[in-house]
């Protein structure tokens, strides 16, 4: 792999003749994104950012931006931005009594509760609770497991049901990162660079990437491939904007994914239509494999996922026969108790027809090289401060003896029962809790927040970091620490976390931060100096300095050779893809060709899954609570709920302080079909219920035809900064809070996997 | 006659995302309530045809918009045209804009302020 840069590209700095400097960075978070690194110039006068707009040098954003980055002023200089350090005594948690403090004081708060806790509650009794995708992942597990000295870092979402069972089966079934679609980010001349191959077909499986941008992927790359020909096949529930622009629309029942992934891999494994070739040389255990497919056939695929037989056929026979198609999975699939064995599915599919790792197919990546918590999907070549943690409390960290695949793989707890935990102090009290970039009891992410927030009240002392004071920290924080945004510190987003090829951006600090505002480096550097000096003091660690971690972190970046200032002073160095790496032994640590598995090949037939007591083949499991698995709810909750589609105008929970993005989407809105909706009496716009076995919330009505009768689609992540903060009100964070109705611990086999998108349901005017 | 500039839209390409009325609040600097371009929805329902969804996204300029003549002196291009995801705003002379989209032939609209 090798890197290239633009030579024409303006400079870092330009100072413009009104002294105006005017700064080029790449976004990442705080506020809440991605990371896809989109490319920014900052007008700054007097050390006041004046404008933002969008950098034409950025090789694949190319002066484009997204909303939130368009109105990022508002958060740079909003009133509510949290600008010191401040702390509560915790009898008035729920209460508007903060005190600021230093940030002497606050650290040494940080040190004398975690040592009382210890010594009171033992040694991993405490717990660090983390958000998704932004920046803040970098430094997580410094704080968790060397500065706190616990093993009980926990990403809260039931059944991690985010990207972890997708890489969970990149990792196990092919030893390899996670795939995704080639678009050409990576190449000089991108979608027309002559050695790119523009998809035939783009096979997108519950995603809607124009919004979301996924792990540092650039969801408008696909409006460019579609310009010039790319064909895209849609799956998803919903008749959104991309699926009126598809060629194939799949539009399943919510949740029966595998169903029609089974119906696909059955047509082209019965019609045979694979790739015999790549199957012989690359595939183990096809036979098995295809046994089990045997027991899925079409007709049942077509009754299970009210997709039809002959719309299944003809795609099958599309993904067969053209070539290039590229893949490109979405949070659906992890969003299900079933997950593991859809993505199983998905990865068999760009096997079976030869799509991985060619150009303009589905590229399989490296291991991700973010520092994002030791685990399996991280390479360990950094100089990282060990983790002072005995073997006693790695092997208690919680949940993972019921989930072995956890300490394998993501080296965490197990969100589920880690709630259950804290409920029960069994197997032993948690009493101390972080709560990094994350607002746990925000329908955003945990299922049945209530319980965590009750759960949470328990705490000891519990500190939080971020840029603005969310519900969580009102309900239950006691120190809460502010943040620098993204234009206040240095960084650098890399796409899929350092999997995949393309832009590695540098997140440059343009201005000094506002008030007394830290980074998430800053607080681990001094923290892990004050709390673990023997570790942090070494000369060459990695927390030496902010350039030191950057430094040593780009360093493991596959085929890049640059260091940070080289990476700063060019603003993007792209790296090249590396195509068939299978076949040119990049993917196995010994040199040779395949890939890094016992077999050498892709497991179809999975030995770690069997290893671990687990199916080593793919099933199919029926929404647990639908209408088929629970007869006797159907008549009482006829509906079938979905959640989490994604917005224009903000980052899960966050952004909901920014008049202009609230003047774009100013509340939660439920998608409702106007046949369903005539059937209840509901008009658009009425405040409806929504409500299910395990709870129930408002939001307005939205009539649409782009919801089938039978379901409904449910806004996540609505709190409302502009309401009183104080308990029980907490912002209005229980109102619209769509995450009461989902159910916890529900999980998959390998305790991956939850139910977020297809629930039972039943809905009735609120002024009924 | 000075000749007459404006934008060419690509309604079928155009992903609702806003940035154009962003950008362009950015630009003019206009308060809440008050857009120099606004992005109007088209749809989306179904068609006669089963399965068909109308659904398009109509940007549309107001009195506010002066083409970012400002901007444009200084040799770049429309705030609203540099941002926009789907790159589905160009910026040029009326005559120019209505061949192109003559060439495209399908779900484009020309806007004058």
């Amino acid at each position: 792999m090798s890197t290239f840069y633009s030579e024409s590209a303006a400079p870092q700095k330009q100072v413009l003749e009104d002294g105006t400097e005017v700064y080029r960075t790449c976004a990442w978070s705080p506020p809440g994104c991605h990371g896809v690194g989109c490319g920014l110039r900052a007008f700054v006068k007097d050390g006041t950012i004046v404008k933002i707009e969008g950098d034409p040098d950025h090789p694949i954003t190319k002066g484009r931006l997204c909303v939130r980055c368009l109105s990022l002023l508002e958060v740079q200089y909003h009133p509510d931005r949290l600008l010191y350090p401040m702390k509560r005594d915790p009898k008035d948690r729920g209460k508007d009594k903060w005190e600021r403090i230093t940030w002497d004081e606050a650290y040494d708060l940080i040190e004398s509760e975690t040592g009382k806790c210890k010594e009171k509650w033992g040694a991993n009794s405490l717990t660090y609770l983390s958000g998704t995708g932004r920046e803040g992942g970098r430094y997580m597990r410094a704080i968790s497991s060397r500065i706190l000295a616990t093993s009980n870092e926990c990403y809260t979402q039931s059944g991690f049901s985010c990207m972890a069972p997708r890489d969970t089966v990149c990792s196990c079934i092919a030893g390899a990162g996670y795939i995704e679609y080639d678009y050409a980010n990576g190449l000089p001349g991108t979608y027309d660079d002559p050695e790119y191959e523009l998809p035939k077909y783009l096979l997108m499986w519950g995603r809607d990437p124009l919004r979301s941008n996924p792990d540092g992927t650039w969801g408008h790359s696909i409006i460019e491939m579609m310009k010039r020909g790319t064909k895209l096949i849609n799956v998803d529930p919903r008749m959104n904007w991309l699926s009126t622009r598809s060629e194939y629309v799949m539009q399943l029942r919510p949740g029966t994914d595998n169903a029609l992934a089974f119906g696909l891999l059955w047509v082209i494994i019965h019609e045979d239509l694979y790739d015999h070739d790549f199957v012989d040389k690359w595939v183990y255990g096809f036979d098995e494999f295809k046994e089990r497919v045997d027991e899925y056939p079409l007709d049942w695929a077509a009754e299970v996922s009210g997709v039809p037989a002959e719309l299944i056929r003809t795609v099958a026979h599309c993904l067969a026969k053209e070539k290039p198609v590229g893949l490109y999975m979405g949070l659906a699939t992890d969003q299900n108790p079933n997950g593991v064995s859809i993505v199983h599915n998905l990865y068999a599919l760009a096997a079976l027809t030869g799509n991985l790792d060619i150009p303009g197919g589905t590229n399989v990546g490296y291991t991700i090289t973010l520092d994002f918590g030791q685990s399996k999907f991280c390479s360990q070549a950094d100089k990282l401060p060990p983790a002072p943690l005995t073997q006693e409390q790695r092997e208690s960290t919680i949940g993972i003896k019921k989930y072995p695949i956890y300490p394998l793989l993501v080296n965490k707890a197990v969100p589920d029962e880690l709630l259950n935990t804290l409920e029960t102090d069994e197997p032993y009290p948690i009493r101390f809790c972080w709560v990094g970039h994350t607002n746990p009891i925000a329908p955003t992410n945990s299922a049945q927040p209530n319980r965590w927030h009750k759960a949470l009240k328990k705490m000891d002392f519990t500190v939080a970091a971020d840029i603005f004071m969310n519900p969580t920290h009102m309900a239950l924080v006691d120190l809460l620490l502010p943040l620098t945004t993204f234009l206040e510190h240095d960084g650098y987003t890399v796409p899929l976390m350092g999997e995949h090829p393309g832009p590695v951006a540098a997140m440059i600090k343009v201005i000094e931060p506002l008030g007394e505002c830290k980074s998430e480096f800053q607080i681990a550097h001094e923290l892990g100096l004050r709390m673990q000096p023997e570790y942090f003091a070494a000369p060459g660690n990695k927390y030496e300095s902010s350039e030191e971690y950057l430094n040593q972190d780009l360093s493991k970046v596959v085929g890049f050779d640059h260091t940070w200032q080289e990476l700063k002073e060019k603003v993007v160095i792209t790296r090249r893809p590396d195509y068939k790496k299978y076949e040119r032994g990049l993917l196995r640590p010994d040199g040779e060709p395949g890939f890094n598995t016992t077999t050498g090949k892709i497991e179809l037939y999975c030995l770690t899954f069997a290893a671990i007591g687990g199916d080593p083949l793919p099933v199919y499991e029926e929404p647990r609570f639908s209408a088929y698995a629970k007869p006797e709810w159907a008549e009482e909750y006829p509906l079938i709920l979905t959640t989490g589609a994604r917005d224009w105008a903000s980052f899960h929970s966050e952004h909901r302080q920014v008049a202009t993005l609230r003047e774009i989407k100013n509340g939660p809105l439920v998608e409702i079909n106007p046949k369903t909706a005539e059937k209840y009496g509901i008009r658009h716009g009425d405040m409806v219920v929504l409500e299910n076995p395990w709870g129930a919330c408002q939001m307005q009505a939205k009539l649409t035809p782009i919801v089938t009768e039978d379901v409904i689609s449910a806004d996540h992540g609505w709190w409302f900064p502009e309401e009183d903060g104080e308990e029980p009100n907490l912002f209005g964070v229980w109102k619209a809070n769509i995450n009461l109705l989902v159910p916890h611990n529900e999980i998959g086999p390998f305790g991956f996997g939850a139910l977020y998108k297809s629930l039972p349901c039943k809905i009735y005017r609120a002024d009924n | 006659m000075a000749e007459q500039y404006g934008l060419l839209i690509d309604n079928y390409w155009c992903t609702g995302c806003h940035s154009c009325e962003v950008a362009c609040k950015n630009e003019r600097n206009l308060p809440l309530g008050q857009w120099g371009i606004k992005l109007l929805e088209l749809g989306p329902w179904e068609k006669m045809e089963k399965g068909k969804f109308e659904h398009k996204y109509i940007p549309t300029v107001t009195s506010y918009c002066n083409l970012c003549e400002d901007r444009v002196a200084k040799g770049g291009v429309p705030s609203c045209v540099l941002h926009c995801l789907a790159s589905a705003i160009e910026y040029g002379p009326v005559g120019e804009l209505a061949q192109k989209l003559a060439d495209r032939g399908k779900a484009s609209s020309i806007v004058v302020p």
